[in-house]
């Protein structure tokens, strides 16, 4: 990879980089078996109701006819457009309030004295992730619930008791508490890693110029660990789409599918639950997903190359 | 050395690969059923069934696997479905050809199954394996596994057609407050205005399952799920006065009634809050009333005496003095008394395209666990024992159950596949009486239950395509929007029955049960 910027024929480089070839191999067998290979099922979206079940896939396949009928079903469906816009603002609630907060997290852990309270403070911010989110939402019902800490504050304090959990107006705010408080510590890792190779050198001389730590942060660590912040905003924007599928499912309730159903949960809805097994329109909203978040993320990518001059490739 | 070294990492990593794409199960297998084979060398038998709420290892062991492996000769090896989802992962087992002998289904399922032609067709079959079986399931069960002719399925009929969704009353506080039980819509509020006040919280609670509180909507003419209004079957909530029932939930709701969270409230959580309302110094949540199934009753009861209420004494007794049942409420005290009858097949046994060479064995096995002779009880034996050690005839005739022997008997529905329905009913009782005020409650609500019993006609159909691929999206649908008119009101009933018909399906499948329904019932 390195810095190398003269068009190298592809012969030329696999020759150069030969003893590294077989440590690529598992990563590119891994994609093409778990990623590249699976993409033919894509063709589902433009079949009539296969039925797997009976047959094996290929049979199944070619038994059953071509139709546009999966397309014409997901876009005449005035819902869609709603559940898009759901897994939209989710997405950018997220990206816009949460992605900051690891970068603050991690800079602030860095700069704790005692090394020792520094590792009990990651130990404890990333715990939450281990956890499963059915688990969480469990817990956070609780705390949220007519009768739990939060409402017993607020009627203490003379408010009206809020059942924070089944009101749509609240749903998505909650989305971004919950996944703030399940993912931050998690997510500042790469940062925490991005920070402790940054040459000490560069701190040394701006003390002796007399800069602050505010300075020092601002001037030499945020700059360092750009690259990692835009790498991970880039990857983070290609899964705009996927407002996540986990988390949404377990909190969802009949009260706020208004402003909390997203393209996951109701992909989900179709394909799977109650014994459904419209294959062919499931696969056809998440190719339409797809499609939506490739868009997305050569769109950021392009963006950051431009501004930045950095980029995933 | 290096070189050496990337060639054998390439070349195993190739092994892998390799290994990974011929794995797939090889698929085949033809679905004939062999029908001379020889039923004294009997097979191991590997059975499905849905998930009993127990673990697998303590069905394998129960006593009434171990007694049905003596009476019947098979050994049998059981999996259930997991309780969440269980369709899915049967889709799954169907994908990955698991070999079931027999699979408990149930009736959607079974419909959906047939759809995809995976299921053997047993009608020859079940002539030469299970005679007892074809002489003890009625004509009319036997419709409802009968796709163009042929036979696809073993029903096994709802043990008891009951009448099993009450309003449970906190009788005791009623009494406190000198109040009658309601009849009426209005007294019915009336309670509920009385309670919320004393409770300070909401009176009635129901778990987020409840679209159609039956009590409640049976004053409205709306009975069950799919149901005839003046020669046509509907749907519920195309019910023609679906919006008055739905305007009144609602303003029970904006008047503070009702539980605030039903949206997401499970049994356990109703049932802690209804418990809640007999403890005078308890916190959090109370309800003084409960939309619940008959059977919920158990774990009220069981509540109630943990949570010292009441004691060990009272709770193997009658509660009249704790519990109080309605069935149904009327708008007018003069209407009459209509209400949802249970019925219908709980469960449907079949046999999976893949296993038909052995289905005559999987055959002898059922029709051995249904005969039920004078000389030949095993049918009686497992559901509920022996005379003597698990129960005794009671002075009018019935089977009464010797505690604590007949626990045992607790799982015996586990392991039916289809039932003697000449019999079953009468022994099915004896599980009712086990507890007593379960007893009474079933007692009560089952009074006159002929006359003013109202059936789900989609309990009764054979499998229907149109009906069997909009049901489970048209139900959910209905049920999702059920808890968002409770709150916001009847404000978006036009657009929800626009999105009802068309897109979720139900005027397909209106159509459909309608077909079916008019060609069975006008002939």
């Amino acid at each position: 990879m390195s810095s190398q910027k003269n068009k190298l024929t592809l012969g030329y480089k696999a020759k150069k980089y030969k003893s590294l070839i077989p440590f690529v191999i598992p990563a590119v067998l891994f994609a093409v078996i778990f990623s590249y290979l699976p993409m033919a099922g894509i063709l589902i979206a433009f079949k009539d109701h296969p039925n797997f079940l009976r047959y094996d896939v290929f049979e199944a396949f070619a038994k059953s006819d071509w139709t546009l009928e999966n397309f014409q079903k997901l876009f005449s469906d005035p819902d869609i457009l709603k559940y898009i816009k759901n897994t939209l603002i989710i997405s950018v609630m997220k990206i816009v309030i949460l992605f900051p907060l690891p970068v603050i997290l991690a800079v602030m852990i860095t700069e704790l004295k005692s090394k020792r309270f520094s590792k009990l403070v990651q130990g404890i911010v990333f715990l939450p992730h281990f956890f499963s989110w059915v688990v969480i939402v469990g817990i956070f019902n609780n705390i949220f619930g007519m009768y739990g800490p939060i409402n017993n504050i607020g009627t203490a304090l003379g408010m009206d008791p809020v059942h924070f959990m089944g009101e749509p107006s609240w749903f998505r705010w909650l989305v971004v508490i919950l996944s703030g408080w399940k993912e931050i510590g998690y997510s500042s890792i790469a940062y925490i890693a991005a920070i402790m190779s940054i040459d000490p050198a560069l701190y040394e001389a701006a003390k002796i110029d007399g800069a602050s730590k505010l300075k020092q942060i601002w001037n030499i660590t945020i700059p360092s660990i750009m690259p990692t912040i835009i790498v991970m905003l880039i990857i983070r924007i290609g899964y705009l789409m996927d407002a996540g599928f986990e988390q949404v499912y377990a909190m969802l309730n009949p009260n706020t599918l208004e402003t909390g159903e997203i393209i996951g949960t109701y992909v989900y809805r179709l394909g799977f639950l109650a014994g459904s097994t419209d294959y062919g329109l499931s696969t056809a909203v998440g190719l339409f997903n797809g499609i939506i978040s490739l868009l997305l993320i050569l769109g950021a990518n392009y963006i950051s190359k431009k501004k930045t001059g950095n980029g995933v490739w | 050395m290096k070189k050496l070294l990337s060639i054998i990492l390439l070349i195993a990593m190739l092994c892998t690969s390799v290994l990974a794409l011929t794995a797939c199960p090889d698929n085949g297998g033809d679905s004939e059923i062999n029908m001379d084979i020889d039923l004294s060398q009997k097979i191991d038998l590997s059975v499905l069934i849905p998930s009993s709420g127990k673990k697998i290892e303590e069905i394998n062991n129960n006593k009434n696997a171990l007694l049905l492996e003596e009476l019947t000769g098979y050994k049998v090896t059981y999996t259930q479905l997991p309780a969440s989802d269980a369709s899915g992962t049967l889709n799954t087992e169907f994908m990955n050809k698991t070999p079931y002998n027999v699979i408990k289904l149930t009736k959607d399922q079974f419909s959906d199954l047939v759809k995809d032609d995976l299921l053997v067709d047993i009608t020859d079959a079940l002539a030469k394996f299970a005679p007892d079986i074809l002489a003890n399931i009625s004509e009319e069960s036997w419709d409802v596994v009968t796709v163009d002719g042929r036979i696809y399925g073993i029903p096994e009929r709802a043990s008891s057609d009951n009448i099993e969704n009450p309003i449970v009353f906190n009788y005791d506080l009623l009494l406190k407050l000198n109040l009658d039980m309601p009849e009426t819509l209005a007294e019915f509020e009336a309670v509920l205005k009385a309670m919320t006040e004393y409770l300070g919280k909401p009176a009635l609670t129901f778990n987020k399952y409840t679209p159609l509180v039956h009590a409640i909507s049976s004053a409205f003419g709306i009975h069950s799920y799919w149901q005839e209004y003046d020669g046509e079957v509907l749907f519920y909530m195309n019910a023609p006065r679906y919006d008055e029932y739905i305007e009144y939930m609602h303003s029970l709701y904006e008047k503070g009634y009702i539980d605030v969270e039903v949206s997401t409230n499970d049994d356990a959580a109703c049932v802690n809050r209804f418990v809640n309302g007999f403890k005078a110094n308890a916190t959090g949540a109370k309800a003084g009333a409960y939309a619940c199934s008959l059977w919920t009753v158990s774990s009220i009861v069981t509540s109630l005496q943990s949570n010292e209420v009441i004691t060990k004494e009272e709770s193997a007794g009658e509660l009249d003095n704790y519990l109080g049942y309605v069935r149904s409420l009327k708008e007018n005290a003069d209407d009459d008394e209509k209400v949802y009858r249970s019925s219908g097949y709980t469960y449907i046994t079949a046999i999976p395209y893949y296993m038909a060479e052995n289905a005559g064995y999987a055959l002898d096995w059922m029709n051995s666990k249904i005969k039920d002779t004078a000389t030949e009880d095993n049918f009686r034996q497992l559901v509920i024992g022996e005379e003597g050690k698990h129960w005794e005839k009671t002075s009018d005739g019935g089977y009464m159950p010797i505690n604590p022997a007949f626990a045992e008997k607790d799982d015996a529905h586990i392991f039916l596949n289809g039932t003697n329905e000449n019999k079953y009913t009468e022994y099915w009782l004896a599980r009712v009486r086990k507890q007593p005020e379960l007893f009474r409650a079933w007692s009560e609500l089952m009074e006159d239950a002929d006359e003013v019993g109202v059936y789900n006609i989609a309990d009764f159909t054979p499998p229907l395509a149109d009906y069997n691929t909009y049901r489970s999206s048209v139900e959910e649908y209905a049920q999702t929007q059920f808890y968002v008119m409770l709150k916001d009101g009847t404000g978006i009933l036009d657009n929800v029955l626009t999105q009802l018909n068309g897109n979720k399906g139900c005027d397909k499948a209106t159509a459909d049960i309608n077909n079916w329904y008019k060609n069975v019932y006008t002939k």
